[in-house]
């Protein structure tokens, strides 16, 4: 119960705060710009790796999909940080953590209740992306039926059910980051070296999957989480399942660290 | 009015170190139930940590704390009856006063508008309550602070230099509103370098050095423990010095006059003996020693 007080808190705290509607508002730019880019150029296209990259201007539902493919590498880490990585800091920088520490909410409470909030933020702004994504492709290109990878046809209805089941799929890997950034936040106490590590995380495990000699290992590594969306659109090797367990492992460390530090700490200083 | 038990603050042997340097040494406190209690010492003293182990914020390194019996340390349901905050009171700019309220009220379990609104009266901000905190004043953000302690119904409330950033007239208000919380069932730990404004509200009070405590107890003791003192004018202050000497009475020459360390039978003698020997008493009358003597003779004394 002191969780979900502290939650509904958290939230109204970040709704009225610049940096959480700067960061919905990025999003919002980030598919629009795909959607005008594709709209205006003649002959343009998406890379032929991303699922249903021929059909992307045939109908709405393709484009969606190529934005979170280009997402993984540095858009997810940037925008899942960008409130992940400053919950936890911010209250060292208004210095506001002496006044909630005194009250009759456990750190503990206080903690998980920002962890809940961040991922909120995570799952807003994956709606705010699809739902622009999908209602810029509806008015550039319309919603028609699509050929999955396995060739299977599928109806405009269905693929767009799909769609929202891939944008579904992505939050598991994007809650790790949100892990990895509320613990840089708890741990450094500062915004900008939380969100600079969290990109530094991502990068650096993308970096060890691609390293040869490792083909076997690559399915465990967080990276390839982010391509679990494409088994729902026919794609052989990628299992949601494995995805989820393998996230909640890489997600429950660093956020289970940041706990107990957050609970020990001292609260010292001006 | 001793809430859950045992007296409001009992500190037995705190020590808080920094490396080689302990900023708490040993310090023993006892606040009562109904005390205004001052906590005073100069900047580095120790006060503030103090207050922070107090409220379970930093962890101590030896001793005990309990208030009203249980220890700030083991769990918030040490302070289930306590409120207050160290150093000046901090808020989310970007909230309105009674937003920042509202969310310390649900920290607390819930809190009804009525209830905020009330403490908002108390400390008269209810004007400025729909505002945004970060266009406060310095004194301004003290006061929410105090509404933000009040807002608890505390037992105890831990204060620590709440007149920091308030206008002589804030500063007035602000002692009205401490002395009348005994009154309430308040019990009031109050550090602050304002000795003027402890000795006007406090009961009793521990003066801090080093981490140490130079003393504790009633301002009265603490006045009594230097002795008590006397200014005399006489006709003949030359002649009236002997008189004091030859009746083992310390005098000294002070101020144009004289001045005398002294209980009152060994003033009884002395008057009686400069009538004796014909020396006219023009003005006779005890010195109060301010508490701001009495701090500065302690605190310089041990450094």
């Amino acid at each position: 119960m002191n969780v979900l007080r502290a939650y509904g808190w958290e939230t109204r705290k970040l709704a009225r705060q610049k940096r959480t509607w700067s960061g919905l508002a990025a999003a919002v730019l980030y598919a629009l710009a795909f959607v005008l880019t594709l709209s205006l150029k003649r002959n343009a296209g998406i890379p032929p790796d991303i699922p249903l990259a021929k059909q992307v201007t045939q109908t709405a539902v393709v484009l969606p999909l190529a934005l979170l493919a280009f997402a993984t590498f540095f858009g997810a880490p940037v925008i899942s940080s960008l409130v992940a990585g400053d919950i936890v800091s911010s209250e060292d920088a208004n210095n506001t953590l002496k006044m909630i520490f005194t009250r009759s909410t456990t750190r503990g409470a206080i903690y998980w209740a920002k962890v809940l909030a961040a991922v909120t933020y995570g799952v807003a702004l994956m709606t705010v992306l699809f739902a622009t994504s999908i209602i810029g492709s509806l008015i550039a290109w319309g919603l028609h039926g699509a050929t999955l990878l396995d060739g299977r046809h599928v109806s405009g209805g269905n693929a767009l059910g799909l769609d929202a089941l891939a944008y579904l799929t992505y939050l598991l890997p994007l809650a790790v980051l949100i892990g990895v950034a509320v613990f840089l936040s708890t741990v450094t106490r500062n915004s900008a070296a939380a969100i600079v590590g969290t990109v530094i995380f991502s990068l650096a495990f993308q970096g060890i999957a691609v390293l040869p000699g490792i083909k076997q290992a690559k399915d465990w590594l967080f990276p390839k989480q982010f391509e679990a969306w494409e088994s729902l659109f026919g794609h052989a090797g990628d299992s949601i399942g494995r995805a989820a367990l393998i996230c909640a492992v890489y997600a429950l460390v660093p956020l289970l660290a940041g706990w107990i530090v957050f609970v020990r700490r001292d609260v010292a200083g001006a | 009015m001793t809430g859950a038990g045992g007296m409001p603050v009992e500190v037995r042997g705190l020590v808080k170190a920094y490396g080689p340097i302990r900023a708490v040494d040993h310090v023993d406190l006892t606040v009562e139930p109904g005390d205004i209690y001052g906590y005073l010492g100069p900047n580095g003293a120790g006060k503030t940590t103090t207050l922070r182990m107090l409220l379970g914020l930093i962890r101590r390194d030896g001793g005990s704390v309990a208030l009203f019996g249980r220890d700030p340390a083991r769990g918030i349901e040490a302070l289930e009856h306590v409120a207050g905050f160290v150093e000046s009171p901090t808020f989310y700019p970007y909230l309105s006063g009674r937003e920042n309220l509202q969310l310390f009220g649900a920290l607390d379990g819930g809190v009804d508008r009525t209830r905020v609104d009330e403490v908002l009266e108390q400390v008269e901000l209810r004007n400025r309550a729909r505002d945004r905190v970060g266009t406060y004043s310095l004194g301004m953000r003290q006061r929410l602070g105090i509404a933000a302690a009040l807002l608890r119904d505390p037992k105890l409330l831990i204060l620590d230099e709440p007149a920091n950033g308030l206008d002589p007239a804030g500063i007035r208000d602000m002692r009205t509103l401490i002395a009348n919380l005994p009154d309430r069932g308040v019990t009031v730990l109050y550090s602050s370098h304002l000795l003027a404004e402890v000795e006007e509200v406090c009961t009793r009070v521990a003066i801090v050095n080093d981490g140490r405590i130079a003393f504790e107890g009633q301002l009265d003791e603490l006045r009594g423990s230097f002795g008590v003192s006397y200014r005399l004018e006489t006709a003949d202050d030359q002649a009236a010095t002997t008189a004091a000497r030859d009746l083992e009475v310390s005098i000294a020459v002070a101020d144009g006059g004289l001045s005398l360390e002294a209980d009152p039978s060994a003033i009884d003698r002395l008057t009686v003996e400069l009538g004796r020997r014909g020396i006219a008493i023009r003005y006779l009358a005890r010195q109060q020693r301010s508490l701001e003597d009495l701090f500065f003779q302690l605190t310089e004394e041990a450094s």
